[in-house]
């Protein structure tokens, strides 16, 4: 026997669905432009005529399904797509610190629009020259004296820059880290929730963007890689260590001494392979060529900073030894109270800023007094080959143009791997955007879909109506 | 594959971006007429170029150089040239004191004269010019010549005995002296611009017993005249011509240096222009293809612009009733 009303709350549910589905609707359009939101989609199916036993039961009655069910509110997203983006977004990157590091570098010792080391070591060169013609003459030495300071002081410069830049970076990553302990809090407290939700039944699609969002910046700091489970909770791993699991998560930190490197909550070590994190690591620690054991051959600053030290002390070593007299010291450049010569510490001697004919003229027996073979000899040494790193051999004129070089071409080529990485990115992220971005097109045809089903969800609700009226009211009603 | 508008305006904001950045890139260029304002933009070509500015900034020293000696040879030529002057006058004075008419009154006027004339010629070669003794050899502090007992002393040494060695100072002109360590500088590589006062007036004595020295030899001439003793007259005057001829050479070869410096001075000219046009092609961009390159680009751009005007069109929503 059907229900008398079954009608009826097949046509509620009709109408209740197509609310849930303008409902829907106008989610998405309001959301259209929203950061991070995925568009979401009524899911209905048809419920079945659920008998209470067929054993028992009429035979041949014909059922029908008791209207439909709206199951849950789900999200369109593709996981795959979600994984790709991650993966991309670090490798991206890594480009780009690594490549704002070096354009930082660039700017220190770039000799190309602005004078720099290369003009001092010239201008010095020149003095020299002048110098040769007349020997005796002390304003020629005061100017060999200050192109040499200018030198030495060129070369605390750049020290001094770098070292600005290396304060910097580790600025950088310090905040950087501190936001990935952030998002790990935050992602591992949205586990919480939404399990929880999901557990009560219902699909929390605003929350899951919301934590699909954190895991995106945290894949652009490091490289991670998401696990999904069932209950809706995710685990992120790095490498080996997971860093959210379930409701719990592992702080990184800054590990003490150098290489700079980092460190879990026990303790133990954390390691990196993309991401921003990556690339300041990268910019802290690369020594280039003279990276030894598992140090990062990266043209980072302490490479710049290690072939300047060599530049200055190997510039020392060669005017200090061609101004011996006799064997006897007489230092034109000097160091630090130790007597160590680096980039930043090294400058004038004492002795040859009070005096400046300091400089030894001549090495000859008796010279005269205009005798200038000794300064030949600077000037020769200037334009000769020297070993001025162990990976480097030649003047110290090619050395400088040399490095400058190295950090050209390094620029050059992340410029372009960068540039290429970014538009990778943009295709998956076109492709993320494409499958779960709203298109005003489609919600104006759900929304005229649901509408024309609401009529005729209503239109049935009175056709119902008229139908029982007729059975109520005029039935049986027989000559009244 | 499905659209979404997200997606249109994106795409469209990239391409938008990518024109007005190279938009920018050649205004840049055209402003600037730089082919590329950092190393960074065309290593292999500003690597070119540091080599190329730095073989130009040699060339100056160079010539820098070549200009000092320039100065100092105008110098030198000048003074040799009066050392000459006096040279001849002693000589025409000789040739007449050389005839026996004269009585002593007139050999002792001319022995007179020539003791004014040797110190004038003491004057010249003891000359300081720019803070440089210009004949002191390398020795630019000390005066050359002194004399003492009526002797002639080239920085201390006696010129009729002592050995003298040749003097240098070696000056860069791009020959090859300082290209590394260890070339031996010599006259092959190096512009020698020392210049001896005796190679100038002579040293030593010759085998009849006389001076080489013009001094000396005035000396010994002004005693001979003043005591009018003219047995060696003849030999004193023949040496004297001797003399004249040997700064005459002298002088020939200042004129002849000169020239020298003239030919290196106009070949590093050469040269210059060379690296000149080598860094032109490296640096500087050519103004008429980086202003047409310029104005495409910016029509592509407004093109760009325009269109992106009506890319939001509107959606169904548009056309419902």
């Amino acid at each position: 026997m059907r229900a008398t009303f079954l009608g009826f709350e097949i046509a509620r549910k009709a109408l209740n669905a197509s609310q849930k589905g303008l409902d829907v609707v106008s989610q998405n359009i309001s959301n259209a432009n929203t950061e991070g939101y995925t568009r979401q989609r009524v899911e209905l199916s048809a419920e079945p005529f659920l008998r209470g036993s067929y054993l028992y039961s009429n035979s041949t009655t014909a059922d029908v399904g008791l209207g439909v069910k709206v199951d849950r509110i789900s999200q369109v997203r593709d996981k795959v797509l979600d994984y790709k983006y991650r993966k991309e977004n670090a490798i991206n990157n890594t480009w780009n610190t690594c490549l704002r590091g070096l354009k930082d570098i660039e700017s220190v010792i770039d000799e190309y629009s602005k004078d720099g080391l290369n003009t001092s070591v010239m201008n010095l060169l020149e003095k020299l020259h002048t110098f040769s013609s007349n020997t005796s003459n002390i304003e020629y030495a005061s100017l060999v004296r200050s192109a040499a300071q200018t030198v030495a002081q060129t070369l605390n410069k750049y020290s001094e820059q770098l070292y600005e830049l290396e304060q910097q970076q580790y600025e950088e990553l310090g905040i950087i880290i501190e936001d990935v302990n952030q998002l790990l809090e935050k992602i591992s407290s949205l586990n919480t929730q939404i399990k929880g939700a999901m557990v009560a039944g219902y699909n929390p699609n605003e929350l899951m963007d919301t934590r699909n969002m954190h895991l995106d910046t945290l894949s652009g700091y490091l490289n991670i890689y998401v696990e999904n489970h069932d209950d809706g909770s995710v685990s992120v791993k790095c490498g080996d260590v997971y860093l959210v699991h379930w409701k719990e998560y592992n702080e990184i930190s800054l590990a003490e001494g150098y290489p700079v490197s980092l460190k879990q909550e026990d303790g133990s070590d954390f390691v990196v392979s993309n991401g921003q994190i990556f690339g300041h690591l990268q910019m802290l620690n690369g020594n280039g060529v003279f990276a030894t054991g598992g140090e990062s051959d990266f043209q980072g600053i302490p490479y710049y900073k290690n072939s300047l030290d060599m530049f200055a002390q190997k510039l020392a070593e060669v005017f200090n030894e061609l101004n011996k007299v006799d064997g006897a010291e007489k230092p034109l450049f000097s160091g630090d109270e130790s007597g160590n010569i680096t980039a930043s510490t090294i400058g004038i001697s004492k002795e040859w800023l009070m005096d400046a004919m300091y400089i030894t003229t001549s090495t000859l027996e008796g010279a005269p007094s205009g005798a200038n073979d000794n300064i030949v000899k600077m000037i020769q040494a200037l334009n000769d080959t020297h070993t001025i790193t162990p990976a480097f051999k030649g003047s110290f004129v090619d050395f400088v143009t040399s490095l400058n070089g190295d950090i050209a071409m390094d620029v050059r080529y992340y410029e372009d791997m960068a540039e290429t990485s970014d538009i990778v990115l943009m295709t998956v992220d076109e492709q993320r955007e494409s499958v779960s971005g709203v298109s005003l097109n489609e919600e104006t045809i759900n929304m005229i879909r649901f509408q024309k089903s609401y009529s005729a969800a209503a239109r049935i609700m009175t056709a119902l109506d008229e139908a029982l009226d007729i059975l109520v009211n005029r039935m049986g009603v027989v000559g009244r | 594959m499905r659209l979404t508008n997200n997606m249109i305006m994106k795409r469209y904001l990239r391409n938008l971006n990518t024109s007005y950045k190279t938009l920018a890139k050649l205004s840049d260029i055209s402003s600037s007429q730089k082919l590329y304002s950092r190393a960074s933009e065309n290593p292999a070509a500003a690597m070119k170029a540091f080599n190329v500015r730095n073989d130009l900034a040699r060339i100056e020293f160079f010539k820098n150089n070549i200009v000092d000696v320039k100065n100092i040879y105008t110098d030198y030529e000048a003074s040799i040239s009066t050392v000459n002057d006096i040279v001849k006058e002693i000589n025409s004075m000789l040739e007449q004191a050389k005839n026996v008419t004269y009585t002593d009154t007139e050999r002792a006027a001319i022995a007179t004269v020539l003791e004014n004339l040797q110190t004038q010629l003491l004057d010249v070669v003891n000359r300081k010019s720019a803070d440089r003794f210009l004949f002191g050899g390398a020795n630019l502090t000390e005066l050359p010549f002194e004399v003492k007992d009526g002797k002639l002393y080239y920085h201390g040494v006696d010129v009729d005995t002592g050995t003298f060695e040749k003097e240098s100072i070696y000056i860069d002109f791009g020959m090859g002296m300082s290209s590394r360590s260890g070339v031996p500088v010599s006259d092959n590589t190096a512009f020698n611009i020392a210049y001896s006062g005796v190679e100038l007036l002579g040293h030593g004595v010759d085998e009849d017993g006389i001076s080489n020295n013009i001094y000396n030899i005035i000396t010994d001439l002004v005693q001979m005249l003043k005591n009018n003793d003219t047995t060696n007259l003849e030999k004193y005057q023949k040496k004297f011509e001797s003399k004249m001829s040997d700064v005459l050479i002298q002088y020939a070869d200042i004129g002849q240096k000169t020239n020298f410096i003239e030919f290196i001075e106009n070949r590093l000219n050469v040269d210059e222009e060379n690296f000149l046009n080598k860094q032109d092609s490296l640096e500087v961009a050519d103004l008429a293809e980086a202003f047409m390159n310029l104005e495409y680009q910016r029509l592509a751009y407004n093109a760009a612009l325009k269109i992106g005007a009506n890319l939001m069109e509107g959606s169904l929503l548009d056309f419902l009733s």
